[in-house]
């Protein structure tokens, strides 16, 4: 298995200097393209084209950072032998990650954000599962996902007939508002709190098809 | 277009009314999203799909050309090798796909015009078919 990270830069950026900021050994021990191609599962039959430079990271992984095309910098990151879990895997790409931003995020030349990490099988398969940065929109979204608010507004809803035939509308009616109300203000402090906690970690998703 | 129904689709148009089209195809360790058969050539079709603003795999060349490989042994054919993608393809990449043959058709319009162009992509004259050994870095 494998992850390519996506990194998407600002609009100052200067290739240059984002080659110079990041190249061996800046953020690992240099590892050479050739010797790369022939530690990948992926690349050992069918190398590419050209690559940028091959290093050494954490995790008894390596990277190849294959492209800088347009605003968009793409990494490999594998593991040196096939008992490098996907598990590892994934924390040896999230830590390369946030390595290459701590070290580029500080001029505007070569300053960028993480786009996506993806998990490939060797076979050049999606697997679906997805890193992105957490942001406290998406930490909402989760905290009033529908399968959250549903069972509140179906009570919601039901006190309508309840209170149609009869029975005290105004309490029911004041308290099915106000449980829903807590519900949104319960839901926003719980994102927030879960944004604060876990800004600047990679939260992983499984896309299913 | 979201990506998760994308694929489907595309594969439903290209077979509505095509007798000689596999999907799911094994070829040993890979299998192709489609294969139409053609009396002198076969196409073979990688479907691409997910979030729009992320750029095309960049192991998407790597991945071709061993399809290409894997295909030509089992059919015995000259291979055409498409990748339908709704991602981003930077013109780099598309330049080092289209060199090694491998068109690249970006999902821009309606499933069916995708699925026409496929049907088509052997009328275009592309260049050499893919060795199939490993390229020399």
């Amino acid at each position: 298995m494998y992850c390519e990270i996506d990194i998407e830069h600002g609009p100052h950026l200067v290739a240059a200097d984002l080659l110079t900021a990041i190249q061996p050994p800046a953020l690992g021990a240099d590892f050479p393209l050739a010797n790369a191609y022939a530690s990948s599962r992926r690349y050992k039959a069918s190398p590419p084209a050209g690559s940028i430079f091959g290093q050494l990271t954490v995790r008894n992984c390596f990277v190849i950072a294959r492209t800088l095309s347009g605003d968009v910098s793409t990494y490999h990151v594998e593991g040196l032998t096939p008992a490098v879990s996907a598990r590892t895997l994934l924390e040896a790409s999230e830590m390369f990650t946030m390595q290459l931003l701590a070290k580029i995020n500080s001029d505007p030349k070569t300053q960028g954000k993480l786009l996506v990490i993806r998990l490939f099988e060797d076979t050049g398969f999606e697997t679906g599962v997805e890193g992105q940065d957490l942001t406290w929109g998406r930490a909402l979204l989760e905290q009033l996902s529908w399968k959250e608010l549903q069972p509140k507004i179906l009570a919601a809803v039901t006190a309508i007939p309840i209170i149609y035939f009869g029975l005290d509308k105004k309490t029911l009616l004041w308290s099915s508002l106000v449980s829903l109300g807590f519900f949104v203000a319960f839901g926003l402090v719980q994102a927030t709190l879960k944004y604060s906690k876990n800004r600047g970690k990679i939260t992983f998703v499984v896309r299913r098809s | 277009m979201s990506g998760s129904s994308l694929d489907a689709r595309i594969i439903q148009a290209l077979s509505a009314g095509q007798t000689e089209i596999d999907t799911e195809v094994s070829l040993n360790d890979l299998t192709a999203d489609a294969i139409i058969r053609k009396s002198d050539h076969v196409i073979l079709v990688e479907v691409k799909t997910g979030d729009a603003r992320f750029p095309l795999p960049s192991s998407t060349h790597s991945q071709m050309k061993q399809f290409v490989a894997e295909a030509r042994e089992k059919y015995q054919q000259r291979i055409v090798p498409v990748v339908v993608t709704n991602y981003r393809v930077f013109p780099e990449m598309k330049d080092e796909l289209e060199k090694d043959g491998i068109q690249v058709l970006s999902v821009d319009g309606s499933v069916s015009e995708i699925a026409r162009q496929i049907l088509r992509a052997d009328d275009v004259e592309g260049p050499a078919p893919v060795s199939a050994g490993p390229m020399v870095v």
